[in-house]
């Protein structure tokens, strides 16, 4: 039955095709301004090397980032809020379904909707214009679908909020939205940060959503590094799964005592 | 003969905070919280049979929903019990509502965005539907209902009519034993409450115990055998309908067509109130309490000449407008 739901979702997706081609546009747009942005750093920098980093793999990095980053741009916190707000919550109650489970099958849905129809024309655009390469190891594959999980659970976590604070959901996923893609390595590599701040950016969650599976994809992590870094993803989900299965039953509870 | 549904001793507080008006009173309930309980619900009884139709009415905000809502299980009684097919309906939730059908008329469970038909899918994935039994409540229903021609329509863009008639074909998929329904017929039309009314009719044959709230005394006078009233939380009556016009049929007009003209200030027997007099016509309020029809006829009858008769029943409307305001 969650199968079902995630191709409705998809079939969801289907019906805002305008959204679809601006939002391809931006991706693309984006990712030609990091292109020259880079271009423009190793020229000033005049190294053939930046902290380990080359400029092709650099380019690589932000093309596989530009894709990794639809995580980012879940709706789910506004879906919860709407949910709770119009009463629909009250609705979904009435079924025999699970509503962390629904809101994955879901997210599942659009992610692998926006893989297909804009991750597929972004990576084209990627190998025939920047020459990107492949990735250099299969667990790439693996590390990006914990990091879709791990980005879930943020996800959903924030939108729970919606049952105790109702109308500040915006503040909310804004917050979630800076912080994920600034402490996370989806637009500069934490390699490249001060020790300071990547000593932040490691023992937040993000990290493992963004920079572990990009990390793995360039290369830059060696057998016991990946294994390592897929260690923390699983840790993380594991942490964040729990949370999420608490937090629900503190939301459920709330809903059946105080009503909808 | 064992209920199907079981309500015993359940009330429900609901906890809300109270903030005063003015600056002053924000800062105030910031530092310290004072609370308000509302009793929704207070020691409410209740059983039903499988098979019956049971229409809850009461003003708004008497503690309906409340009811409907600790029923099908997404309500939590703060003391009692509910008991439906023999699950405690809020604590066995996921494996209860596979049994039960839910219309909230003012909210629809059908996906915004998704052409009816795919929300129809949907649930029978949610309810583990088979197939045949899909297919041949679809076929049902969209003939009975007439919604055959909105199956590919989003839900955004179909009348309140419209949807209503999709909500409660989507509610009856998985062939529920019991539906419940809050308030279906809000909103809609003549022609719409009829098909849903002549729907309900024959879904209630079928044998699928249907319990109904409504502000609508039609859909009651038609469809609701038994009804149930409920007032500032409480069960206030409990019974068929005809018992409500009886023990509320205080008082009944009686009607009366002279041959000449009459002096009206004769007919002002004890218990008898003239609300109208015209012409030949008299229209005589007679409180049931003090006197009877029949009484009050033959007093009639021996002093005039009398052309015609008529005894006019009391809307169920009034009756019912009178308890909202009286009570019990």
């Amino acid at each position: 039955m969650y199968k079902e739901i995630a191709l409705t979702s998809f079939k969801e997706e289907i019906a805002y095709r305008v959204e679809f081609v601006m939002s391809l546009i931006g991706s693309l747009i984006q990712l030609i301004v990091f292109w020259f942005l880079w271009n423009a750093i190793f020229k000033a920098y005049g190294a053939e090397t930046l902290k380990g980093f080359t400029l092709p793999m650099m380019i690589t990095y932000i093309s596989i980032s530009t894709i990794l980053t639809f995580y980012n741009k879940s709706m789910i916190e506004y879906l919860i809020e709407e949910d709770v707000k119009t009463g629909f919550i009250s609705l979904i109650l009435t079924k025999p379904i699970n509503y962390p489970l629904y809101y994955l099958s879901r997210e599942t849905g659009r992610i692998a909707f926006f893989f297909l129809t804009r991750g597929l024309p972004i990576i084209l655009f990627s190998i025939f214009f920047l020459n990107i390469s492949g990735p250099a190891s299969p667990i790439f594959f693996l590390s990006m679908i914990l990091g879709f999980f791990i980005n879930f659970f943020i996800v959903f976590l924030t939108g729970i909020w919606s049952f105790w604070t109702s109308g500040s959901i915006w503040g909310i996923r804004f917050t979630r939205i800076v912080v994920s893609e600034t402490l996370s390595g989806s637009i500069i590599p934490i390699y490249l940060f001060p020790l300071w701040l990547s000593t932040i950016a490691n023992v937040l969650p993000f990290q493992a959503i963004y920079s572990t599976p990009l990390l793995i994809y360039i290369g830059k992590l060696s057998g016991s590094e990946i294994f390592n870094s897929l260690l923390i993803q699983l840790f993380w989900i594991a942490f964040l799964g729990v949370l999420t299965v608490f937090a629900w039953r503190r939301a459920e509870k709330k809903t059946t005592v105080q009503g909808g | 003969m064992t209920h199907i549904i079981e309500v015993k001793n359940i009330s429900k507080e609901f906890k809300t905070l109270k903030r005063e008006p003015s600056l002053k009173g924000y800062f105030k309930t910031l530092l310290s919280r004072n609370y308000e309980i509302k009793k929704a619900l207070s020691n409410v009884n209740l059983e039903v049979n499988e098979g019956e139709f049971l229409g809850i009415i009461g003003p708004n905000g008497a503690g309906k929903s409340t009811l409907i809502k600790i029923l099908t299980g997404i309500l939590t009684p703060t003391s009692g019990e509910a008991k439906v097919l023999g699950m405690i309906t809020y604590k066995q939730r996921q494996k209860y509502t596979k049994n039960i059908g839910v219309v909230f008329g003012q909210r629809t469970q059908l996906w915004w965005d998704l052409p009816v038909l795919d929300s129809f899918e949907l649930l029978k994935h949610i309810f583990g539907i088979p197939d045949e039994v899909y297919r041949e409540n679809l076929d049902n229903f969209s003939k009975v209902l007439g919604i055959d021609k909105y199956m590919s329509t989003p839900v955004r863009k179909l009348s309140l009519g419209e949807r209503m008639r999709c909500d409660l074909a989507a509610s009856l998929m998985h062939n529920p034993k019991i539906v419940y329904l809050d308030e279906p017929t809000i909103g809609l039309d003549v022609e719409a409450k009829y098909r849903i009314r002549e729907f309900l009719k024959e879904l209630n044959k079928k044998g699928v115990t249907v319990i109904l709230t409504t502000h609508d005394m039609g859909d009651i006078e038609e469809l609701c055998p038994r009804i149930v009233i409920i007032d500032k939380g409480k069960k206030i009556f409990d019974g068929p309908i005809s018992e409500i016009k009886k023990k509320f049929r205080r008082e009944r007009v009686f009607v009366v067509d002279f041959q000449d003209n009459v002096n009206f200030d004769s007919l002002k027997f004890d218990g008898v109130k003239i609300i109208e007099a015209k012409e030949n016509r008299v229209k005589l309020a007679i409180d049931t309490n003090k006197t009877t029809v029949s009484e009050i006829a033959k007093k009639v009858f021996s002093k005039y000449s009398v052309h015609d008769i008529s005894i006019e029943e009391p809307d169920i409307e009034d009756i019912i407008r009178e308890i909202y305001k009286k009570g019990i």
